[in-house]
Order: structure tokens, then C-alpha cells, then sequence
């Protein structure tokens, strides 16, 4: 489906600023979200969160559990009154605390997905997605066709007259992600729509997910801790950490430049080692580790003397049998090794150090096999010093 | 926006960010604020114009509290009273509870209808019906026993059962009192993690010595607090010691405060003033139940789910089975029957006329042939339709409050209508009928004598049951049920008629059989507000027990026994089916 200029322009409100730029289809300033434990003590669930998400967007939020997704979500949603900050949509302020204006959740037309699908038992699947058109009071004649057209885009057409109860995990959630879309509203939000379903469900309906977003247009906000699912979906990942932003960005930037060993470790497995930088060679910065020296190509300004952490992840290593003239290459001895179907896993060892996580194709070594492995310059990230890790 | 060639937005995007008026809010708020005012207003009100308002001064009231005749006396036999039969309960419930969830002993049905005794057969019932088996002369257990002893040659003319003395007494109380304890415990056994006891077993522990110091411990709050529920109740009741304390002049505090407010110029400071000991007592109950529950956090509740491995009685299996079962034949089944069996007798004598029996009682009742049967059927008439409104408005009420006290919790009014409804629980209901008669029976207000004035009352005396059941049934629908709802666009009035009542339906059938009665059956406010002109079934049988007229009594007693249980069996009945139905 083609959205033009016009549909964009369709929408004209504009911000209480007066300004007419593009309006971005999500806007969060400064968000807190405080709760108090039965005990009395203070989290800060959401703590000074601002994001804007451009119209269309499929924004994932990806951070480990109890860092404040869900509490995001749901403050987006209405269904939960942050401590302060500002919402706002394209159609209008939905939260300020300055303003003591909050719209509740029924006027801010932000559909949303359940991580329990939260399907009404008593009512048919046919009647659980027409709710939210009845609820709008949409013309009579168009609720029929339109709930019906949504169902067999999700391929549950045959399910209509079935309650929920009466179909299985995968479908229902099928059922939860046709009710969220059926309305067409701007924004759609899920909260771990699939962490309840089975792998191959699961990947499944991330392609569709995926595919009714670009088809239908809407903004997406999508909270996981899954990060291949956060890879597949996202045009861009914000990892959350302690309710705040650690960084955010397209997929591949986060992935290639993580901010910090945390972000790092989040979207990916890493391999990690501590060193002092010795000096420049060309562009490439020399670096002294436990493996000996590392050559790093970087644009990290990084001077002699500093201590820095580097991040790699496994799949840039290089297994080989033979020496050649590479790089950051060193003699390793097979340790310990792991079939994993689509490759094989080592743990290496150069002299004393042990390196996790290497990837090789091929039929499976022995232990005490002896190899080269190396890194290439380019697929070696620099990061501060090594407080980091100590945080970690 | 399109989706297979339709246009995808299909309901107009209006402006919907402008507040629309929050109708559920404004019918919400409104009922929170009434029943509020209803459950606050007669007792401050009451409070304020005794001690303030009129007259006499507090020293006044007092002084005329401590010379009140055998005032001293009254309150040491309402602590024998309640002291005794509270003891005696709590052993009892601990005992059938442990019985029915941790020993072969348990039979499934007993656990679920055990709670629902003093529903099946009410107090007042059974205080009559005990009276009419046990009487000194005429009592027809009595009659058993002494033709039984006539055949081994032993002539006695009167007993050997006696209900009108203190072991008659405690007894009656005592079997009212199991239910309200065995429900606390049974559920505190049900979710006590099975690996504590399994532990002190796999240690070579014996059974005896696994209750001793590892169960009984870990359920002490729930003993604790089924015991103080007895306690709140035990304090409250009046039809027990009314019916059976008369004749051996055994009065306690209840008896004593109706007697007060019945008397002309009624003594309400007096009454106040009592009525305040006993919430003084409830007061301390509750904050001493706070404190164990405070200290015991560590108790270990969990593993629901898990069968615990039951205890093997052995031989005692059936001895324990037949006192599990005695315990319904004594509560329910011998005084019904009792009380059957007096209202086919055209009076009550020494002899069974087995030749006289008819049903001509209840053509006299439900036709309303004489004064006596008019009376009668006025009375069961008027209970009916007051529990019928009274517990439609109070589930319907309780249920609109409690989605607004949920969704709004923030709001200080949610608070204080969560704070008032459950004040009725630790305020005796004695108090309540004081502060009605204060507040409300005289001017401005005008409602002495009148339906509405006992309409409203049972409303309050009923509504910590009411928004307890409610509000459990709202739990259970699951909070991500109706938020789903609202970010489809649907607003609160749509959320709760079509959400979360129709989900609730199962729990709030269970809640209106509870409240229906409760309130058909009350005797304590009935009868400080009913006027024989509007008599009502506790007032009634009352009357006809002090004035005359018991084989009348136990025909409305039968009636009415009947219509209770159809209408708790029937409730539960239905939620149970709804239950099923599309889950
Ligand atoms: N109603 C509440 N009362 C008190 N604390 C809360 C409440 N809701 C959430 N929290 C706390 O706020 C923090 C963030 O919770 P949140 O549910 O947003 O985490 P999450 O990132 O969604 O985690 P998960 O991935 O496990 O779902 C947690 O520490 C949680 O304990
Ligand atoms: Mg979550």
C-alpha cells in the first residue's frame, strides 16, 4: 500500500507549539513513572524516558526483565498515570503532568496487544474484534465485512464462531492481534505479544506482524526481551536499562556500535577483553590484551595508556587450519566444542586465554585440535574504560 | 488507508481527545458518595447529638451506664457466653477443618457445605428448633429419652435435656460459631505449602508431632482470625440469648441494649455507650489479629496446586466421619425437623398427636386466615421483597463501587467509600440499629416504623459481605480484561456492562444468595427497626416466641427454612453452570 504525502498531511494537527513540521506519531518527554513497593521503598520504573517515534515506525523496546517496558507501554496506552513528563500524539496531548491534562486510554486511540491476549471469554472471536468498532460506534453494515476481512487476513475466518476457549494458544493470539488492528488505529502497541506461543508460532506471526504494519500503515511500539525478535521487526531498537534509554537506533547501528557493554551484551553475544591502548599504527589502534597485541581499526579518539574494553561478537571470529598472512591472528587449541546444528561452537585457547563462543562450519574437531583463529580490525569495538565491566 | 480495497479507518476520527462526560464516572461517584454518607451519616450523627447535642453531659451518661441494674452481671455473662462458646468453636472448626483437608476422613461434599449451615438453617431457627427438641417438659428429644427409659422401668416426668441454662446456651452459640472458624482454616490448610509438612514426615516425624509443631504454627493467623471473626459475630448476636436466656435470667449485652431502645423514652446514651464497649472489644480484636499477622510474615503460603499427602485415620477413620456428619444433624438436620414436625401440631404439647397432623398451619399462614397467620405472611411478604430489593440494589451498587474504586484508586473518595464499607464489619450491628434509631427515625427524616428505614439498614449491615464477595468477583476477572477494553475505545459504562459484570456473573449470583439472606433472615436490626405493622421474619418469630403462637412460628420458621436453602442451592447452582459455560 502506497501512503503518500497527502495521507501524511491528512492528520493536521500540530503540536501546542504551533510548529508544522512532520508530527512525529509518538512523543515522550521526560517520562517518570515512580511506584511504591508494599515496603514503602521507591522504584523508578520509567525514569526520565524521551522518545520521539516518526509515523510508521516500528519502534521495539528490548531490555531485560523489570526495566520498565511493560510500565512504558502502558503509561503510552493511558492505562498507567506517570509521575510526570508529557505524551503526545498527532492528535494531541495525551499526558502532562505540568498541565494535569491525561486523556484516558479509550480516547487516545492507541490500540494494544496483551502478552495474555487478554480475549473476553464470554464473547466469540467474531465478537471480541468487533468490539472495539462497536465501541466507536462504526456503521452497522461496515462492522461485518471489516471484522470478517480482518479475520481471514489472519487466516482465523473459519474461527469467528468459536469462543476462545475453544481455540488454541497461537490462534488466539491471532484473535488479540486482529481486535488491536481491527479499529485502524494510528498506533499499535504490543507488550511480548509472543512470548506465550511456540518457536515456530512465534516466527510465523513475527512475519505477519511485520507485514501488517508496512501494509496497514500504523506506528508499531513493540516491547521483548527476544533479540533476534527485536532484529527482525524493528526499524528501530531503543534498549531500555533501568528505566532509562541506554541508547537507540537502527538495528544495525546498535548492533555494530553499541553505546556500552550493556547494550552490547543485550542485542548480542559478545566476547570480551581488557587492555591498555600502546599506541597508533596508521588507523588502527594497538592495543595490549591478554592475547598480546590487538590491532583495532576505530574512530574512537583513544590515546597510549588508556584502559579500554574490547567488545567482538563470535560470529566475527575466523577459524582456519593454517597460517596466513592475517591480522590480529593467533594459535589456538580446541578446548571444548558443541554441535549446534547450523554450526559448530568452541571454546579456544590461546595460550592461557579462553576465548567462548567461536563459530566454525564444517565437520566438528576434536579437542586438542590445533588452530588459528583470528579477528579482523574492523569487527572490534572500543568501549571506555573498564568500569563498565566492573559494573556488569 | 486500505486494506483489500477498503478504505481502513472506518469509524470517523474525531476529535476525540476533547473529555467526553465521563457517565460511569458521575454514576459511580454518586453511589460511592451515598453509600458513604448512609453507612456514616446514622452513626456520626447518633455519636454527635448523644454526646454533644442534648442534654446530658458525658459524666451524666456514664454515671447512668454504671448504675444500669446488673449491669456488672450482664457483661460477665456475655464474656462466659462468648468466651466459652468462642473457645469451644474454634477447637470444633480447627478439628473439622484439619479432618476434611488433611485426613482420609474427608468427605468431599461435607468441605463445601459445611460453610453454608448457618445459611441453610439461621440462628434463630435453630435456637427454636433446639428449644422444641430439648424443653424441659415437652422437648421432643426429651420425650425419646424418657420412653426409651419407661421401658427399663425409669418414670421421669421432666428432662433430662434442659436448653435454658449455660451449657444450653454455649452449645447453641458454639454451633453457629464452627462455620465462620472453619472457613479461614480450611483455606489457610488448602494453600499451606505440602513440603513443610512432608519435611518434618521425611525427618520421622510422627503425624501427631508434624500437627503439633510444624502445621498448627503455620496456621495459627487464619486460627486466629477465624476466631475473631467468631468473636465480632458472637458479640453481635441476639436471637440465641433471646429466645433461650429468658427463662433462666440469663442476659448479655445484646439483649440488654435492644431492651434500652425499646423502653419509653428509649435510653440511647445508655445504649451508645455499651454498644461502644463492644466496638471498643472488636477494636482490640482486630488490631491484636494485625499484630500476629505482622509477626508471622514469614509463614509459608504457597504451592497451590500441589495435593498434600493426606493422614490415614485408621480406625478412627469412621468414628471421625460420624462426628463430621453429626455435626450437620445437630445444627441442621434435628431442629428443622423439630420444627417440621410442630408446625403440622395444631399446639405444642407433651404428647405427639400423630392423628392430628395436618397442614392446616399453613393454610393459616399463606392464606392469611386469622390475625396470627396475617401477621405471619405479612412477615414472610415483607422480608422476601426487602431481601429481594435489598440484595439486588446492594450486589448492583457494590458492583458499580468496586470497578470505581479499582479504576480510580487515587481518587480520595474511592478510598474513603473502600474505607466505609467495610466499617459496618466492626461495628456491632446492635450499634448499627442504635445510630438508625438516632439518626433516622425522627425528624427530619421520619422513617420509623417504615420499610425503607430497615431496607437501608440491612443495605449497611450487609455491605462488608456485599463488596467482599464483589470485589473478590472482580478480581478473579483478570485487570488486563477490561484495560484491553479500553484501548479498544470502549469507555466505562461499555467496559462494565459489557466486560466486567457479565464475567462477574458467577461471583455476584453467590454474593445476592449470601445478601438475600442475610438480609431475609437478620434478627439483631430487625428487631430494633421493624413495628408490628411492618413486621419482618426475624421481628416476627420473635414476637410469637415471647407472646404465644409457636406452632405459627415454626410454619414461617419451615417456610422460610425451605425458601433459603432453594435460594442458596439455586444461586450456587447458577454460578457453577455459568462458570462452566465458554471457559
Ligand atoms: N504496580 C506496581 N507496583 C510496584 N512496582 C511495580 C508495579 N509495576 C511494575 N513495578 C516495578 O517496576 C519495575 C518495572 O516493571 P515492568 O513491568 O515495567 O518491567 P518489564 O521491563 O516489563 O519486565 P518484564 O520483561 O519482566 O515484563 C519492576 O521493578 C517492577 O517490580
Ligand atoms: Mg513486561
Amino acid at each position: 500500500m502506497a501512503r503518500t504525502q497527502s495521507d501524511l498531511k491528512r492528520r493536521p494537527d500540530s503540536t501546542e507549539d504551533g510548529s508544522s513540521q512532520i508530527v512525529p506519531s509518538i512523543s515522550i518527554e521526560n517520562l517518570v513513572k515512580h511506584f511504591r513497593r508494599e515496603n514503602g521503598t521507591e522504584v523508578r520504573a520509567v525514569d526520565d524516558i524521551s522518545i520521539d517515534v516518526p509515523l510508521g515506525e516500528f519502534l521495539v523496546l528490548l531490555g531485560p526483565s523489570g526495566c520498565g517496558k511493560t510500565t512504558l507501554l502502558r503509561c503510552i496506552a493511558g492505562l498507567e498515570k506517570p509521575t510526570s513528563g508529557r505524551i503526545a500524539t498527532q492528535r494531541g496531548v495525551m499526558f502532562d503532568s505540568g498541565k494535569r491534562r491525561n486523556v484516558p486510554p479509550e480516547a487516545r486511540r492507541i490500540g494494544m496487544v496483551f502478552q495474555s491476549y487478554a480475549l473476553w471469554p464470554h464473547m466469540t472471536v467474531f465478537d471480541n474484534v468487533a468490539y472495539p468498532l462497536r465501541a466507536r460506534r462504526a456503521p452497522k453494515a461496515g462492522i461485518h465485512s471489516r471484522v470478517t476481512s480482518t479475520l481471514d487476513v489472519l487466516g482465523i475466518g473459519e474461527l469467528a464462531h468459536q469462543y476462545p476457549g475453544q481455540v488454541s494458544g497461537g490462534q488466539q493470539q491471532r484473535v488479540a492481534l486482529a481486535r488491536a488492528l481491527v479499529a485502524g488505529e494510528d498506533t499499535v502497541l504490543f507488550d511480548e505479544p509472543l512470548s506465550n506461543v511456540d518457536a515456530q508460532v512465534r516466527d510465523e506471526l513475527r512475519i505477519e506482524i511485520r507485514g501488517m504494519q508496512r501494509e496497514l500503515g500504523f506506528t508499531a511500539v513493540y516491547v521483548t526481551h527476544d533479540r533476534e525478535e527485536a532484529m527482525g521487526l524493528a526499524t528501530r531498537i531503543a534498549v531500555i536499562e533501568r528505566g532509562r534509554v541506554a541508547q537507540i537506533g537502527t538495528p544495525k547501528a546498535i548492533y555494530s556500535q553499541p553505546s556500552s557493554l550493556h547494550v552490547a551484551r543485550t542485542i548480542g553475544s559478545t566476547t570480551e577483553m581488557g587492555g591498555t591502548v600502546k599506541g597508533w599504527e596508521g588507523d588502527h589502534a594497538v592495543v595490549n590484551t591478554k592475547l598480546g597485541l590487538i590491532r583495532v581499526s576505530t574512530s574512537e579518539s583513544v590515546s597510549p595508556g588508556d584502559n579500554v574494553l574490547l567488545v567482538t561478537r563470535p560470529v566475527d571470529w575466523q577459524l582456519d587450519f593454517n597460517d596466513s598472512p592475517l591480522v590480529n591472528q593467533w594459535r589456538a587449541v580446541i578446548k571444548a566444542g558443541a554441535f549446534l546444528g547450523t554450526r559448530n561452537e568452541y571454546i579456544v585457547a590461546v595460550e592461557d586465554a579462553l576465548i567462548h563462543h567461536v563459530w566454525h562450519h564444517g565437520e566438528i574437531l576434536p579437542q586438542g585440535s590445533q588452530v588459528w583463529i583470528s579477528i579482523p580490525p574492523a569487527a572490534i569495538q572500543i568501549l571506555g574504560d573498564s568500569d563498565e565491566k566492573a559494573k556488569a | 488507508m486500505t486494506i483489500r480495497g477498503e478504505k481502513w479507518p472506518l469509524t470517523a476520527s474525531r476529535a476525540s481527545v476533547s473529555r467526553r462526560p465521563r457517565g460511569f464516572m458521575i454514576l459511580a461517584s454518586t453511589l460511592a458518595a451515598l453509600i458513604t454518607v448512609l453507612i456514616l451519616y446514622p452513626l456520626g450523627a447518633t455519636w454527635v447529638s448523644v454526646f454533644f447535642l442534648r442534654g446530658d453531659s458525658v459524666t451524666t451518661i456514664l454515671t447512668a451506664t454504671i448504675r444500669e441494674p446488673d449491669i456488672g452481671k450482664v457483661l460477665w455473662n456475655t464474656a462466659v457466653i462468648i468466651g466459652g462458646s468462642v473457645l469451644i468453636a474454634t477447637a470444633i472448626g480447627a478439628t473439622l477443618a484439619w479432618l476434611s483437608e488433611r485426613s482420609d476422613a474427608s468427605m468431599g461434599w461435607v468441605t463445601r457445605a459445611l460453610p453454608l449451615v448457618p445459611f441453610l438453617v439461621p440462628p434463630i431457627v435453630g435456637a427454636v428448633g433446639w428449644t422444641i427438641l430439648t424443653a424441659p417438659k415437652s422437648g421432643y428429644l426429651n420425650l425419646i429419652v424418657r420412653g426409651i427409659a419407661s421401658w427399663f422401668g425409669l418414670d421421669i416426668s421432666t428432662g433430662p435435656l434442659n436448653p435454658y441454662n449455660w451449657v444450653g446456651i454455649i452449645f447453641v452459640y458454639s454451633l453457629y460459631l464452627v462455620p465462620l472458624v472453619y472457613l479461614p482454616i480450611a483455606a489457610s490448610l488448602r494453600n499451606l505449602d505440602p513440603s513443610l509438612e512432608e519435611a518434618s514426615t521425611s525427618s520421622g516425624a510422627s503425624p501427631w508431632w508434624t500437627l503439633r509443631y510444624v502445621t498448627l504454627p503455620a496456621i495459627k493467623p487464619a486460627i486466629g482470625a477465624g476466631a475473631l471473626l467468631a468473636l465480632i459475630y458472637a458479640l453481635s448476636q441476639y436471637s440465641i440469648p433471646a429466645i433461650l436466656g429468658n427463662v433462666p435470667r440469663i442476659e448479655v449485652l445484646t439483649v440488654r441494649i435492644v431492651r434500652l431502645m425499646s423502653v419509653f423514652p428509649a435510653q440511647i446514651g445508655v445504649a451508645l455507650t455499651l454498644g461502644m464497649l463492644m466496638i471498643v472489644v472488636i477494636i482490640t480484636g482486630l488490631w491484636l489479629q494485625r499484630r500476629i499477622l505482622s509477626r508471622s510474615r514469614f509463614a509459608t503460603i504457597g504451592g497451590r496446586g500441589m495435593r498434600s499427602t493426606v493422614v490415614a485415620l485408621g480406625r478412627w477413620k469412621w468414628p471421625s466421619r460420624i462426628v463430621m456428619l453429626s455435626y450437620f444433624l445437630i445444627t441442621t438436620i434435628l431442629p428443622f425437623i423439630a420444627i417440621v414436625l410442630l408446625s403440622m401440631q395444631p399446639f405444642w404439647s407433651s404428647v405427639i398427636h400423630w392423628t392430628s397432623f395436618n397442614l392446616n398451619n399453613y393454610t393459616d399462614v399463606l392464606g392469611g386466615l386469622s390475625a396470627l397467620g396475617r401477621g405471619a405472611r405479612d412477615a414472610l411478604l415483607n422480608s422476601l421483597s426487602l431481601a429481594s430489593i435489598g440484595a439486588t440494589g446492594s450486589i448492583v451498587i457494590s458492583a458499580i463501587i468496586v470497578a470505581f474504586t479499582h479504576r480510580h484508586w487515587s481518587n480520595p473518595l474511592a478510598r474513603l467509600t473502600e474505607a466505609s464499607t467495610k466499617l459496618p464489619g466492626a461495628v456491632s450491628h446492635v450499634v448499627i440499629g442504635i445510630a438508625f434509631i438516632g439518626a433516622l427515625a425522627g425528624p427530619p427524616f421520619r422513617l420509623s416504623g417504615t420499610l425503607a428505614i430497615l431496607l437501608l439498614a440491612y443495605l449497611v449491615v450487609t455491605m462488608p459481605q456485599a463488596s467482599f464477595i464483589v470485589s473478590t468477583a472482580y478480581s478473579q476477572v483478570g485487570k488486563e480484561l477490561s484495560e484491553a477494553s479500553f484501548t479498544s475505545g470502549a469507555s466505562e459504562t461499555r467496559t462494565f456492562a459489557k466486560i466486567s459484570l457479565p464475567l462477574m456473573i458467577p461471583g455476584l449470583a453467590a454474593g445476592w444468595a449470601t445478601v438475600f439472606v442475610l438480609m431475609a433472615g437478620d434478627v439483631t436490626v430487625s428487631v430494633m427497626l421493624a413495628s408490628p405493622g411492618r413486621p419482618v421474619v426475624g421481628y416476627e418469630i420473635l414476637d410469637l416466641w415471647t407472646f404465644g403462637g409457636l406452632p405459627t412460628l415454626a410454619t414461617i420458621a419451615t417456610v422460610f427454612t425451605l425458601l433459603s436453602c432453594a435460594v442458596v442451592l439455586g444461586a450456587l447452582a447458577l454460578s457453577r453452570k455459568m462458570a462452566l459455560v465458554r471457559r
